[in-house]
């Protein structure tokens, strides 16, 4: 790890340490909950939001391996704050756009005043984005997007559309006339289904089209995907470390739980897998940075990383015993966060296919 | 052409040119893994024939130092020195006095036996089989009782080594034996160094699941063995034989056997015409995916010590996954070929010709040998994760 990778972990431990509390997000099960957006100013004050930003739109010049040091460690602490969906993500999008509006959006991201989301998807289990049915007639955008993450209502939609030569991406109001919002609770936040009636775009013009619109959404995604990856990484990481420090202090029948060799060799187990989702994340990050043939990589990891997560959680909380189940133990939390991310951006099973898809291409070469 | 000389010199890249050269112009085709076997292994005069011609070109010994024979490689360059031995299909040889006997004694023999066995080993004319397991003394390998009693200038042993690898095609024996009965049961065990044609000594081998008779059993009755053949000191010889327990790991944790049986996985499906059945395709995604991601887990920690770090306990998951992945590839093997798979001995699928029974039962010793998988999770729970020891558990 180099020396600005190990300062954002530091100081993301330290951050993460004064002012994460889980015992904000208890109370409330079933009911979408909005961002913090005192927290979300922090972050921004800290340089955290838009790090991907060229130094042309007043960024640092930073890239993914500094988000993907920031999501491991969002992770490990089931942090709710929606740094992938709204500050990655929609950082990398901005980066392919030259238009004022790109500039005016960004200078937006990285104060943390407006919450910036990508509204890509149309349907459940979607991997690819260069074909949405959402049209951009006249100016004014019709279609529907769902499972859009980290919706606030004066936020700014960064939609996915068609239009008379192609795809394209236009940025929105959230409260813009024509825009039909329904949250869900998802995870630790929300997901919205959003439908769009003739609703008029920002900046009278489209961010992103053609061919420069494809390539930067499957960045995006790609990115957004590689984050991810480390975020669930760490999640899992997370809730092994808590699960160690619970079985060590559990004593039944006068001895640590922990010290039973049927929990050593379950714990192990999860930790050999942890470590295969940090190898498999980290190579994904390498091959996003090599700019070319990422696809087989970044599938592999994020359905390893999904996977771990969600089976180092139900083991987390089965060795926790009952205290397991119940809303005060944080470990739930972990469980319910890691059951939004698994499926988010591509489920295992879509990523395993589209992964031995692309390894068969490749041997044919 | 292909002199590996000075492979300093060259490049990890050029090294690894030159390597795979080589091989491709000198590996008998014959005797490459397939997929009708694809964990193929070399033993007796053919293990002896191709080590002699690696040898004769130089390439012998890439972990031995130069000053003993060795070729001196990096650990990176070894690395890659066995990535090309799996490219190329080569079968694997259990020579025990280059991997295991021969470190041992660059690190604790005296100079005699160094002077003595190391050029032997290398050319063969000595071949190691390793005496540690007994009877009664499997995964608790320090309960073992084979004694060794000194006698003037000599150490008369008597007891039972079992799983003696390849014990009917060897010259020699390396042994943990007992000399002396300590409170710790570490404590009290040599290593000691035995020529296997010694009067007193019997071997008897064991047909193994696969029909090989690759293990043996070793009997010591009165066997006379000079004291010199001691190595290291008295009742310490298990710190001896500890010394490369790290790299043995690692060596033990090579994807290459399961890049093997993902290879016969494919050509099955394909010769099965599977490849449009969903739940075949995704199993096999699944072992696809998990293959990948342990070469990437395997080659961070590769580089990690090649970067000049140390083995640590945390090699041991190596072995547990590789070895396990093993079992599910082989066993994803035999099942999609329904009663092909049932079939003992040679099958024909489409066009492949393969012995499904050979490499589904040659999977099955990998989680047991070198400490079972439950050891290991018992030394990663302990060393890398921290939880306390068993109440019942002795050391």
């Amino acid at each position: 790890m180099d020396d600005i990778s190990a300062m954002l972990r530091d100081s993301a431990a330290d951050f993460l340490e004064g002012r994460h509390d889980l015992s904000r997000l208890k109370g409330s099960i079933g009911q979408p909950q909005p961002v913090d957006r005192a927290l979300w100013r922090e972050m921004g004050e800290l340089g955290w939001l838009g790090l991907e930003l060229p130094e042309s739109l007043g960024g640092s010049g930073m890239g993914l391996r500094e988000s993907t040091v920031l999501a491991e460690q969002f992770g490990r602490s089931a942090f709710a704050a929606p740094y992938v969906a709204a500050s990655l993500m929609p950082a990398v999008l901005l980066s392919f756009a030259g238009t004022p509006g790109a500039s005016e959006l960004a200078a937006a991201l990285q104060g943390g005043d407006k919450l910036l989301t990508l509204a890509w998807q149309e349907k459940r289990d979607q991997l690819d984005a260069d074909a949405p049915l959402a049209r951009l007639q006249d100016g004014r955008v019709s279609g529907c997007k769902v499972f859009v993450p980290a919706v606030e209502d004066d936020g700014v939609l960064l939609v996915s559309v068609r239009d008379g030569s192609g795809l394209a991406v236009v940025a929105v109001a959230a409260d813009a006339s024509g825009v039909t919002r329904e949250d869900f609770a998802a995870g630790l936040g929300a997901v919205s289904t959003l439908h769009f009636d003739k609703t008029p775009i920002l900046f009278g013009a489209s961010l992103l089209s053609g061919n420069t619109a494809q390539m930067a959404l499957q960045r995006t995604l790609d990115a957004g995907r590689v984050a991810l990856s480390a975020q669930l990484e760490g999640l899992g990481s997370g809730m092994l470390a808590r699960t160690l420090d619970y079985v060590k202090g559990r004593v039944q029948f006068g001895r640590a739980i922990g010290s039973f060799q049927v929990i050593h060799h379950r714990c192990v187990d999860l930790y050999i897998a942890a470590q295969l989702a940090g190898a498999s994340w980290r190579n994904a990050l390498r091959a996003y940075e090599g700019g070319e043939d990422a696809g087989a990589a970044i599938s592999a990891a994020k359905a390893r990383c999904a996977d771990t997560a969600q089976r180092i959680g139900r083991e987390a909380i089965q060795m926790h015993g009952a205290m397991g189940f119940t809303e005060e133990a944080d470990i739930g939390l972990y469980l319910r966060a890691g059951l939004q991310a698994y499926a988010w951006l591509g489920t295992p099973l879509q990523h395993r296919r589209r992964f031995m898809a692309i390894e068969a291409e490749a041997e044919h070469v | 052409m292909s002199e590996p000389a000075h492979p300093d010199r060259l490049s990890d890249e050029q090294f690894r040119e030159r390597f795979r050269a080589w091989l491709a112009a000198n590996y008998p085709a014959e005797l490459k893994q397939d997929s009708h076997r694809p964990f193929r292994r070399l033993r007796g005069d053919a293990a002896v024939a191709w080590l002699r011609r690696v040898r004769q070109a130089g390439w012998r010994a890439p972990a031995w130092p130069r000053e003993y024979g060795g070729m001196g490689l990096s650990f990176r360059k070894q690395l890659i020195y066995h990535e090309e031995l799996e490219h190329a299909g080569v079968a694997r040889i259990i020579d025990l006095g280059e991997t295991q006997l021969g470190p041992t004694l660059i690190q604790c023999g005296s100079e005699a036996q160094k002077a003595h066995y190391l050029p032997r080993i290398l050319s063969c004319e000595d071949v190691w089989c390793q005496g540690y397991s007994e009877p009664g003394a499997g995964s608790d390998l320090a309960s073992l009782r084979t004694s060794a009693v000194r006698e003037g200038e000599a150490f008369i042993v008597n007891g039972q080594k079992i799983w003696t690898t390849h014990a009917t095609d060897s010259t020699h024996i390396f042994t943990l034996v007992r000399t002396g009965k300590f409170a710790k049961k570490q404590q009290g065990i040599s290593f000691l160094l035995i020529d296997l044609a010694t009067p007193g000594i019997t071997v008897r081998p064991i047909v193994n699941l696969a029909g090989e008779d690759e293990f043996c059993e070793v009997f010591f009755d009165n066997v006379r063995v000079p004291a010199a053949q001691l190595v290291g000191e008295l009742d310490q010889g298990w710190t001896v034989a500890k010394a490369l327990l790290g790299y043995e790991r690692i060596w033990i944790g090579s994807p290459a056997l399961a890049g093997k049986a993902l290879e016969l996985a494919r050509t099955l499906v394909e010769e099965l015409a599977l490849t449009n059945d969903a739940g075949v395709m995704d199993r096999l995604a699944q072992l696809a995916a998990d293959l990948h991601d342990y070469r990437l887990l395997y080659a961070e920690i590769c580089d990690s010590i090649a970067d000049g770090g140390k083995p640590g306990p945390d090699v041991s998951m190596l072995k547990v996954y590789a070895s396990e992945l093993l079992h599910r590839l082989t066993e994803f093997n035999q099942e999609v070929a329904a009663e092909s798979g049932g079939i003992v001995g040679d099958a024909r699928i489409g066009g492949a010709l393969t012995d499904l029974h050979w490499q589904f039962m040659m999977a099955r010793p990998v989680t047991i040998f070198a400490g079972a998988n439950e050891i290991q999770r018992d030394i990663l729970a302990k060393t890398v994760l921290g939880l306390p020891a068993e109440a019942s558990a002795r050391n």
